[in-house]
């Protein structure tokens, strides 16, 4: 008896405990914003954004005489999102595993007398947040969704629950597939076949059809991913059969899902919990991954993360002499880690602009242009000079600091230049475009590009390094959209003067010259940013 | 020669170096002592030239972020710089591109040779250990033959042969004619070969002491160290 009541009095103490690191955590990061300015007024704004688009488009629904597309596409773009999402999560235990702890979780918590059941609750807690928080990122995109498809704020807040939902069960398969793979190379073989086996015989049922007859192609692709059968994939489609049932009032599907969900979760954890006495071991080395993984996040140095096992090939530089030795360094890191001038990012994107340009071919080249724009955004403020930034050298080094600003963006602005002219002959021949718009988009598309290297720069340049990589992202997504209107206003109106050519390549071109113009000034302004700027190691 | 003339480095609201005045002569070797968070780091980093303050700081008679002080530093990190796509080999070859030096690669191979890193030669940055990133952190600062060297807290993570490698280097350096500035917790390990040494709490200087082999009554570095760190006796500056 005695023992017993000791033992709940122990537990008592352990949620105790548990409870104080959470709300502590929560309570600290709050405070911390005092110390930070910066960051303070960059999250009220992104509150205030977020409370903004969430409260003007509640409850707003099907405007009158307003053409929208068929609601069915969106329910197909959810199937989508989360069979990415799920697949892609998953994917990460063959290699890693995925870990809800950080590593002072790890290194300070898994040593207390806490049961390793209470520490995986604390954990499951802490992802869901996270989970729905990255999801948050999805409301913004209701500006375009809510103008395309007749859909409300609600319904958003439900898709995103639903994301949230399929990210955790996610986050849970990879931890159970890492913890039934690790060290054997054949089970290893088993998951990877039957996961990419379940992706292809999904792309299969959509795509083999499509091929054959090639009419109508969207409403056909829609209809497949829309299926019954899809609907059946656990957890992609059962989460999206219970988002689609609550958006439509089919609230029997609503409930299925929602069941046969929670089934595959519960069996999972109770997998990881019962069968392997220990899962810290397994947890360990997952959380010591993901650390780096968010450190060089963290850095900037998205392309550094790269497979155990790396060809170093042929050594030495070869190649440049004072500041463009770093220009040839980045392209030797970038034969490394296996980036043939366009890295995964790059290639997903140009994927989904490919795509989109094939199922849309009525929207024309402009609207693929601006799609592909937005998209960029992305994908340029991750080149390889923010990680230069992170050590001595491109300070130290005794160069000329513009010239060195210049050698250390030059590896974004040949990615850009490539990816522009792969994008845009793959979309011309597509859309069956003239030369004239083919060549206009590219350079436009490299003018943007250098325009957003060169927002990333005056970003760095104003805030610096004290504020963490999420929120310099956000600003620098502002400071973007700001610089592109001059030229897309200046083309645009000069669109309706200019005869000579398509009104598409006079929008174009103009907003290359004007991008370029701004680009150009900016660079000027920041020449001595190396001098100046502080290492961003802090 | 260095110079550091009323620096004083902010962050945010806390004050990292409070009026901090210093200078280096040639062939002269000086500790930075001090207990965590007291702003050896961050005296060491402003001098490298990373980070802004307020103040003056020279290096050769010029100013510290001009080229001409820039060729003249070499500057070894606590953190080990290292880049994880590169080879130990071709990361002295970027630094000798980067810094334009000619006939470069047999004083690459003598420094490789002598920290042990020369059958690493064709491993990545990644794949070495802390304490191998470090000494090949030393090898890429001093490839360029630097006149000015600091080094922040150089021996943490090295082995024993790489220690008695780095204390022959500074020696080495020093008879060559360079100002040397190391920071270290390990008063030990600069014991024997130090000429002046700062002892720094709360971003000042709290004491500054030569090295005066001939007096036998003086207190030793440890023990003054531990006056002034654990506040036993008021210590006034020793210069």
């Amino acid at each position: 008896m005695r023992v017993r009541s000791e033992e709940k009095k122990g537990l008592g103490i352990a949620m105790k405990g548990l409870r104080y690191l959470f709300l502590t955590t929560i309570k600290n990061t709050i405070k911390d914003l005092k110390n930070n300015p910066g960051k303070l007024v960059l999250v009220i704004l992104f509150v205030a954004l977020l409370a903004v688009t969430v409260v003007s488009s509640l409850g707003v629904k099907g405007l009158e005489g307003h053409d929208y597309r068929p609601v069915e596409e969106i329910y197909a773009l959810v199937f989508l999102l989360y069979a990415v999402t799920f697949v892609v999560m998953s994917y990460k235990g063959l290699s890693s595993g995925a870990s809800f702890y950080s590593m002072a979780d790890v290194n300070l918590l898994f040593q207390t007398p806490i049961s390793p059941k209470k520490i995986l609750f604390y954990g499951l807690v802490k992802q869901m947040g996270t989970s729905l928080l990255m999801g948050g990122l999805l409301l913004f995109q209701y500006g375009w969704v809510g103008q395309t498809y007749p859909i409300t704020m609600l319904d958003m807040l439900v898709i995103l629950l639903g994301f949230g939902v399929v990210m955790f069960c996610a986050q849970i398969t990879a931890m159970a597939i890492y913890s039934f793979t690790s060290g054997d190379d054949g089970k290893k073989r088993t998951v990877k076949i039957v996961l990419i086996g379940i992706c292809l015989l999904m792309a299969a049922y959509v795509g083999i059809p499509l091929i054959a007859d090639q009419s109508n192609l969207l409403d056909r692709a829609v209809k497949s991913v829309n299926s019954v059968y899809l609907n059946l994939v656990p957890v992609i489609g059962w989460v999206k059969q219970a988002v689609v049932g609550t958006l439509t009032g089919g609230y029997l599907y609503l409930v299925a899902g929602l069941l046969a969900t929670a089934a595959y979760a519960a069996v999972i954890l109770l997998l990881i919990v019962k069968s392997r006495s220990n899962y810290y071991e397994d947890v360990l080395q997952a959380t010591e991954v993901s650390f780096s993984a968010i450190t060089a996040k963290k850095e900037g140095k998205v392309n550094d993360l790269m497979p155990k096992n790396i060809k170093v090939g042929k050594t030495g530089i070869r190649k440049g002499w004072g500041a463009n030795a770093f220009f040839y360094k980045h392209l030797l890191e970038n034969r490394r880690s296996r980036v043939l001038i366009l890295d995964g990012m790059s290639l997903l994107f140009l994927a989904i602009v490919v795509a989109f340009s094939y199922f849309m071919k009525d929207a024309g080249i402009l609207s693929v242009f601006f799609m592909a724009t937005y998209m960029q955004v992305f994908t340029t403020a991750m080149g390889r000079w923010g990680r230069e930034l992170t050590l001595p050298y491109v300070y130290m080094v005794p160069q000329s600091p513009f010239k060195k600003l210049v050698c250390v963006c030059g590896e974004s602005v040949l990615k850009a230049v490539f990816e522009a002219a792969v994008m845009f002959v793959l979309v011309g021949v597509i859309l069956q475009a003239s030369p004239v718009e083919v060549i206009a988009c590219i350079i436009a598309r490299t003018g943007f590009a250098l325009l957003f290297i060169a927002g990333d720069i005056l970003i760095e340049r104003m805030i610096g390094a004290s504020l963490g990589k999420v929120f310099l992202m956000f600003l620098y997504f502002i400071a973007v959209v700001i610089l592109c209107l001059p030229g897309i206003i200046l083309g645009a109106m000069l669109s309706t003067v200019i005869t000579v050519l398509s009104s598409t390549a006079v929008i174009l071109l103009f907003s290359f010259i004007c991008n370029l113009a701004i680009a150009g000034l900016i660079a000027f302004l920041c020449r001595d940013i190396l001098n100046y700027a502080e290492i961003n190691n802090r | 020669m260095f110079q550091v003339m009323h620096v004083n480095k902010l962050y945010g609201k806390t004050l990292a170096n409070n009026d901090i005045t210093f200078s280096v002569g040639d062939g002269q070797i000086a500790v930075l002592l001090g207990p965590n968070g007291a702003g050896k780091s961050t005296i060491i980093k402003c001098i490298a030239g990373l980070l802004r303050f307020q103040g003056e700081i020279t290096v050769g008679g010029v100013d510290n972020k001009s080229l001409e002080a820039k060729r003249l530093l070499g500057y070894i990190p606590e953190m080990p710089a290292v880049y994880d796509l590169l080879t130990v080999g071709e990361h002295l070859e970027f630094i000798a591109r980067a810094y334009e030096l000619e006939n470069w690669e047999e004083k690459a191979q003598s420094l490789l040779r002598r920290f042990e890193l020369i059958d690493k030669k064709d491993k990545l940055g990644k794949e070495l250990s802390k304490g191998m990133q470090q000494k090949l952190s030393i090898c890429c600062a001093v490839l360029h033959d630097p006149k000015v060297v600091i080094f922040d807290e150089p021996m943490v993570g090295l082995d024993p042969h790489a220690i008695k490698e780095l204390k022959n280097l500074f020696m080495e350096l020093k008879e060559a004619g360079a100002s040397i500035l190391i920071s270290t917790h390990m008063l030990d390990s600069v014991e024997d070969y130090w000429d002046i040494a700062h002892i720094m709490i709360n971003g000042s200087f709290a004491a500054t002491k030569l090295n005066n082999a001939e007096d036998t009554h003086e207190e030793s570095l440890e023990e003054l160290f531990f006056a002034i760190t654990e506040g036993k006796t008021p210590h006034p500056t020793d210069e």
